[in-house]
């Protein structure tokens, strides 16, 4: 019986388990879009996309702990390869901003923007990020941001290959939200 | 069923039952007070250090520019082996757009900021995506060349992983295969589970390993030739 309703209700099912790692809020218009460095294939094009379609007059990038390559200057740091992808995309420099130094985490990255949103009263965040990472990004933002008057809505972006409704049809998709599920395990059992 | 056996049965398996969930609770709570142990000898299991000069040459694995080709170059500079051989990996967008370097630019570039003279480099044929792609790959490189000692460089917690794959693919060469492994820069067999990076790295080693070994038992080309019969 329990294999006939599995079998029979199987893509509810999976859409709804990589569902609850995907948390999409209302898009409405906010004042800056905060963009997070997942899925380069994704993310920063799907960012650019919302402020050409004027969701927010800003986009912010934090920047973040240079690793080892980019220490020696072999890569450029993130913030200035979504910088140039971003302006790729008809963003104008000045509307991208550069928040924090030597971020490590999301956690950090919330502190950043709880810094950088300071002078204004209540503020509204787009936080595009990519599907799978969404939960745990949102949470670790929340923590960094400790009550500051900021309201995030998070905007998951689907990775190229396949989204909720698909992601069980390909290997990535199982390796993806296998990940999140265990990394999301990790930090219950971490906190 | 006789009432004296129907009596030790429930004399017996309420107490069973007991027993086992005390067992239970007192291997959780060693395992728990004991996890650091556990968690480092897990991942002690997983790294193999068997690299010894004279080789020929130093096989870099991809995906790890961070830390491999560094490792690489500090055997070079030791006098392991004298040449250093990388692999051309698929590109993706970023490198598309011209934004980054590619895979073999990017380690041609550490290894010569590292040391390692342009002349002593070598490529091989291809693009790959994994590892049975690079030993493949290789095995096609070594073929019409009189090479005897290999060491592979890789990250530590592949390194089990990766001797099986290439001495796999490779049989048949009278070539020895050896690993050095290489460090990651923010976590270690010590340390692996307190990051999210080191927590997805020894889990997909373990979850690789088993279906590395039922791959290999499948009927598929790993590029070595068909066993003698």
């Amino acid at each position: 019986m329990a294999i006939v309703v599995l079998g029979a209700f199987h893509a509810q099912i999976l859409t709804g388990v990589a569902a609850f790692m995907s948390v999409p809020d209302r898009l409405e218009p906010a004042d800056v879009l905060l963009v997070l460095y997942h899925e380069g294939h994704t993310v920063p094009f799907a960012a650019a996309g919302l402020y050409r379609r004027r969701y927010a007059s800003q986009l912010v990038l934090g920047r973040m702990q240079a690793t080892r390559l980019e220490a020696l200057g072999l890569l450029q740091p993130r913030h200035e390869v979504w910088r140039k992808v971003f302006e790729a995309e008809g963003v104008p420099p000045e509307a991208i901003a550069l928040i924090g130094h030597r971020l490590e985490d999301d956690v950090d990255l919330g502190r950043a923007l709880a810094v950088h949103l300071a002078q204004r009263a209540k503020t509204r965040v787009i936080v595009v990020a990519s599907a799978q990472a969404s939960r745990l990004s949102r949470d670790d933002l929340r923590r960094g941001l400790a009550g500051a008057p900021v309201e995030l809505r998070m905007y998951p972006v689907a990775l190229r290959e396949f989204d909720e409704h698909t992601w069980w049809k390909h290997r990535r998709g199982w390796l993806t939200y296998f990940d999140a599920y265990y990394l999301w395990f990790v930090r219950l059992l971490r906190h | 069923m006789n009432p004296n056996s129907r009596a030790r049965r429930r004399f017996l398996i309420p107490r069973l039952r007991t027993v086992t969930a005390i067992g239970l609770a007192v291997a959780l709570a060693l395992g728990y007070i004991a996890r650091e142990p556990l968690l480092i000898r897990l991942a002690r299991i997983l790294t193999v250090d068997d690299a010894e000069g004279p080789a020929d040459y130093l096989v870099v694995l991809g995906g790890g520019a961070e830390t491999r080709p560094f490792a690489a170059a500090a055997l070079y500079r030791a006098g392991v082996a004298p040449k250093v051989l990388v692999f051309e990996h698929e590109a993706d967008r970023i490198t598309g757009l011209g934004l980054a370097p590619t895979h073999d630019e990017l380690y041609r570039k550490i290894l010569q900021i590292e040391g390692v003279p342009a002349r002593a480099l070598d490529r091989a044929p291809g693009v790959v995506r994994n590892s049975w792609d690079e030993a493949r790959a290789l095995r096609r490189f070594l073929v019409a060349r009189p090479v005897r000692r290999i060491v592979l460089v890789t990250s530590a917690e592949h390194t089990r992983r990766a001797r099986w794959v290439f001495r796999k693919v490779l049989t048949g060469l009278p070539v020895e295969v050896r690993v050095a492994p290489a460090r990651h820069w923010r976590f270690d067999e010590t340390n692996w589970w307190k990051s999210d990076e080191g927590a997805l790295v020894y889990l997909h080693e373990y979850l690789k390993l088993p279906s590395y070994w039922i791959m290999s038992l499948l009927p598929l080309d790993h590029g070595a030739p068909a066993p003698a019969r």
